[in-house]
């Protein structure tokens, strides 16, 4: 499943601005897994495909995903990233979800944790889409 | 791929009491050619601030390859590479100009800050053109 995909899955409403094809398509899932996934459920594969993407991008090659705790911080205490980490992750989450974080300020907010940054993420992409559909 | 180039010659208290220049020395000379550099793209650090920005070395490193004596002249060269962050990484060679030997190699790692210290994600208007000028300088 792709991204973008994998957003729509988390968005409230998306019965106006959603294309046909894809919300058929994102209620299956996986092959072979059940079509109904719980919203639960795909915010925790989209939070799992944010993690993969983090370790891709920064080389963390002595971490799993599952090591990465939800609610911890990126930087300092929890991940431990720095500034030059950031700057990398910023260009891939841009590339991946086209979701822009200009500043550390707005990075303050959006890498608070993983589930800070998936939260961030949707809302962009809700608003964009929201009003990309409003033209 | 092209450099900036300056030059200088070792002076007698850059060296050690083995007679070879002290290596925090070397940090000191590629400065030398990034401020040539910066100097021929109006990013100087004051024209940075009049900007808005500062930026602050976040990495630096040195590969010693032989020694430099006192009085040895030298060529300090840099260049920046192509940005794949809002970052600026120069990279630096010294070599003595009596043999052309290659003395050693180092590479600085620039963020880049607004005045108040918020790191900035992502270049825009007249940095971004200064710097993408710069860049496509080295890599025409």
């Amino acid at each position: 499943m792709n991204n973008a995909l994998k957003l729509q899955i988390l968005l409230r409403e998306p019965i106006d601005i959603t294309p046909i094809g894809a919300k058929r398509v994102i209620s299956c899932g996986k092959k072979g897994e059940s079509p109904l996934q719980t919203p639960e459920q795909s915010r925790t594969e989209f939070i799992a495909g944010l993690k993969e993407l983090i370790i891709r991008v920064l080389r963390l090659e002595d971490i799993e995903p599952q090591d990465i705790i939800d609610s911890d911080p990126l930087f300092g205490d929890g991940l431990g990233l720095d500034s030059i980490d950031a700057l990398e992750l910023v260009v891939a989450i841009e590339k991946e979800y086209a979701v822009e974080i200009p500043d550390a300020e707005v990075g303050r907010h959006a890498f608070a944790s993983m589930n800070a940054l998936a939260d961030f993420i949707v809302e962009k992409e809700t608003t964009k889409k929201t009003s990309d559909a409003l033209g | 791929m092209r450099w900036v180039e300056t030059t200088t010659t070792v002076r007698f208290n850059e060296v050690d009491q083995w007679g070879i220049a002290w290596h925090g020395h070397y940090f000191a000379w590629f400065e030398l050619a990034r401020m040539k550099v910066l100097e021929k793209f109006s990013l100087l650090p004051n024209e940075f601030t009049a900007l808005g920005f500062i930026a602050p070395v976040v990495s630096a490193r040195c590969e010693f390859k032989k020694n430099a004596l006192t009085n040895d002249p030298i060529t300090i060269r840099a260049h920046v590479l192509k940005p794949q962050t809002a970052s600026l990484t120069f990279q630096f060679e010294i070599l003595r100009q009596t043999d052309g030997a290659l003395l050693a190699r180092g590479e600085t790692v620039q963020v880049l800050q607004r005045l108040d210290g918020t790191m900035i994600y992502k270049l825009s208007g007249v940095l971004k053109t200064r710097v993408e000028t710069m860049v496509s300088y080295f890599w025409p």
